[in-house]
């Protein structure tokens, strides 16, 4: 029995679930629950309130140098800049359902809230959001058939599941890249804009923060029709950087439908261990929200706060 | 690895175009030179600036900005728009992604100090807005209407040929340049010490030091080291480790490459 189904049969109201979430409209429920809050909240007292304080996972701040690690954040928007990856500050909050409707990523992981939003889980998904909205309002027209669209983002994450691991927190600083643009034949925005993603995180990590070796893991995944996009991406970057360490894995252990085609990881070595600090590959989101199959869309996250204590 | 390359004034390379100045200007301005870079994000274009004592003019072309990475601090610079570059102390590396456009002044040691008025020490590993020294958007807009690098060239010349001949050159800065020279590896003798150089020169070493600070604000030992070390770094490239470095000052390969070391940080193969 679920948490939800044990309180259900302790208040004896098994329908109040049913009526909630699909009897009410989003608004009737929000105004239901923002009611519910302000009288929960009229009863808490100050000391209360430092009791939650105390207790909540969530809301401590980071535990890190906040001067020394915006001074790296400036560092890494700079560089995504620099690559023509305009930064954008993203709201704190995303529509509700802004992760889990178009990728597999369970609700139950993200911090849902009130007034239709969820608080940011993955600022890749809200940029997909971003890029979606100016193609489909027309505020960004392409000019060429292969123009893309590229932002950077530096966001605070939150994420439910309890951390296990030590030094991890609820929320951490991620830094994401986007890259969007049209499916014009050849794996040609496949090719290119995978070629920028790993241009931009090489010299960042290799040339400008000088971490001691730098390799990417290509990991083929299912969702791509023929299987050779993990081949032509690869021997694309080849040819025109000799300079990169590019490994493959074309049968991977754990199934993940997350990425489509093509996942990638980045693996830095620092004081002599290595450490996988990003990862990113295709995603299918502009073409669920967009509903058009000639969408493409790739994304990278870069862990932005583990890579500051790893350097500091 | 590639960890970017330092290119030699007299190497082909399509994204560079190269010119020598009049003789009017040649006392002052070593050459002038452009960046035009077409690659795509994809793969920028990696470039390795030695420690050296040049001050350079950046003109910018095209609104798009480059990295410089101090390779000894890990120092990051977004480099955007018209810029003031100072003499470099450390070894820096430059990365120019797709449509990098700029017009660059490379003047002799101690020459753009003169002409905008501050030491070359004073501005070592610099890299500031040109807007604070010269009044810039009238230059950059006939800079970015000129067609094409010799037209560009014809009119930097014009620009600067009044205010270059007017700056006040004294003794002490005429003996500075021609010990530069003399440093130089088409001047240089590996058996004529610095004590030589004075005699020639007819001021005491004392002397010659102190017109090096006051001019430059490095020793004559130092400045005599890092143009040494460049001419040294240009025949490893092309001869390889067995190239007779003692031939050019150096002791021995070993000491070559523990120059390097000490300069860059680097080895001569990653530079």
């Amino acid at each position: 029995m679920t948490i939800v189904e044990k309180i259900l049969q302790r208040i004896n109201r098994p329908e109040l679930l049913p009526i909630l979430s699909e009897e009410l409209t989003p608004s009737e429920l929000n105004s239901l629950l923002l009611e519910v809050f302000r009288r929960q909240t009229g009863r808490l007292s100050p000391a209360e309130l430092l009791q939650q304080y105390q207790k909540n996972r969530f809301v401590k701040p980071a535990d890190t140098d906040f001067m020394a690690l915006h001074a790296l954040e400036t560092r890494l928007l700079q560089i995504f800049e620099t690559f023509r990856f305009k930064a954008v500050e993203l709201s704190p909050v995303a529509p509700l359902g802004c992760c889990s409707v178009v990728a597999t990523a369970d609700q139950q992981k993200i911090l849902s809230a009130l007034r239709g939003t969820e608080v940011l889980a993955d600022a890749t998904n809200a940029l997909a959001l971003h890029v979606a909205d100016l193609k489909k309002s027309g505020q960004w027209k392409p000019v060429s058939a292969t123009d893309q669209l590229r932002f950077s983002a530096i966001q605070r994450h939150v994420r439910t599941p309890k951390v296990a691991i030590p030094g991890h927190t609820q929320h951490f600083k991620i830094g994401c890249l986007v890259s969007s643009g049209r499916d014009t034949g050849s794996f040609e925005f496949e090719r290119e804009s995978m070629a920028e993603h790993l241009a931009v995180m090489t010299a960042l990590l290799r040339d400008a923060l000088q971490v001691d070796a730098l390799r990417f893991k290509f990991i083929r995944r299912s969702g791509n029709a023929d299987g050779r996009l993990l081949e032509q991406v690869k021997n694309h970057i080849l040819q025109l950087r000799n300079d990169l360490v590019i490994e493959t894995e074309t049968t991977p252990s754990r199934e993940n439908q997350y990425y489509k085609g093509l996942q990638y990881k980045i693996l830095i070595t620092v004081r002599g261990q290595e450490y996988e600090i990003g990862d990113g590959g295709f995603v299918d989101w502009t073409q669920q929200l967009l509903q058009n199959k000639k969408e493409r869309f790739l994304i990278t996250g870069l862990g932005v706060e583990m890579l500051f204590r790893l350097m500091a | 690895m590639n960890r970017g390359r330092v290119i030699y004034e007299d190497e082909a390379e399509p994204n560079f175009r190269l010119a020598y100045p009049s003789a009017a200007l040649a006392a002052f301005v070593a050459y002038y030179f452009e960046v035009n870079q077409s690659a795509t994000l994809a793969n920028p274009l990696y470039l390795n600036a030695l420690p050296n004592l040049s001050n350079l003019l950046c003109i910018s072309l095209n609104p798009q900005s480059w990295l410089s990475i101090n390779q000894k601090t890990g120092t990051v610079n977004a480099v955007k728009g018209s810029r003031l570059l100072g003499n470099l102390t450390d070894l820096h590396t430059s990365i120019y992604p797709a449509g990098v456009h700029e017009f660059y002044v490379k003047f002799r040691p101690g020459m753009l100090g003169q002409l905008v008025g501050f030491r070359t020490g004073e501005v070592e590993n610099a890299n500031v807005d040109l807007a604070a020294f010269i009044r810039l958007t009238e230059l950059e807009e006939r800079m970015q209407a000129a067609a094409v690098f010799s037209e560009r060239v014809r009119l930097m010349e014009a620009i600067l040929v009044k205010p270059v001949l007017e700056i006040p050159i004294d003794y002490r800065q005429k003996v500075v340049q021609i010990a530069l020279q003399k440093f130089d590896r088409n001047a240089f003798n590996p058996n004529q010490p610095l004590r030589a150089i004075c005699r020639e020169l007819g001021v005491s070493y004392p002397s010659l030091h102190r017109y090096f600070n006051e001019t430059l604000g490095y020793s004559p030992k130092y400045c005599q080291k890092i143009i040494r070390f460049k001419n040294a770094l240009q025949l490893y490239k092309r001869h390889g480790s067995r190239y007779p470095f003692e031939d050019i000052g150096y002791t021995d390969f070993s000491h070559f490459v523990k120059d390097a070391r000490q300069l860059t940080q680097r080895l001569p193969s990653e530079l």
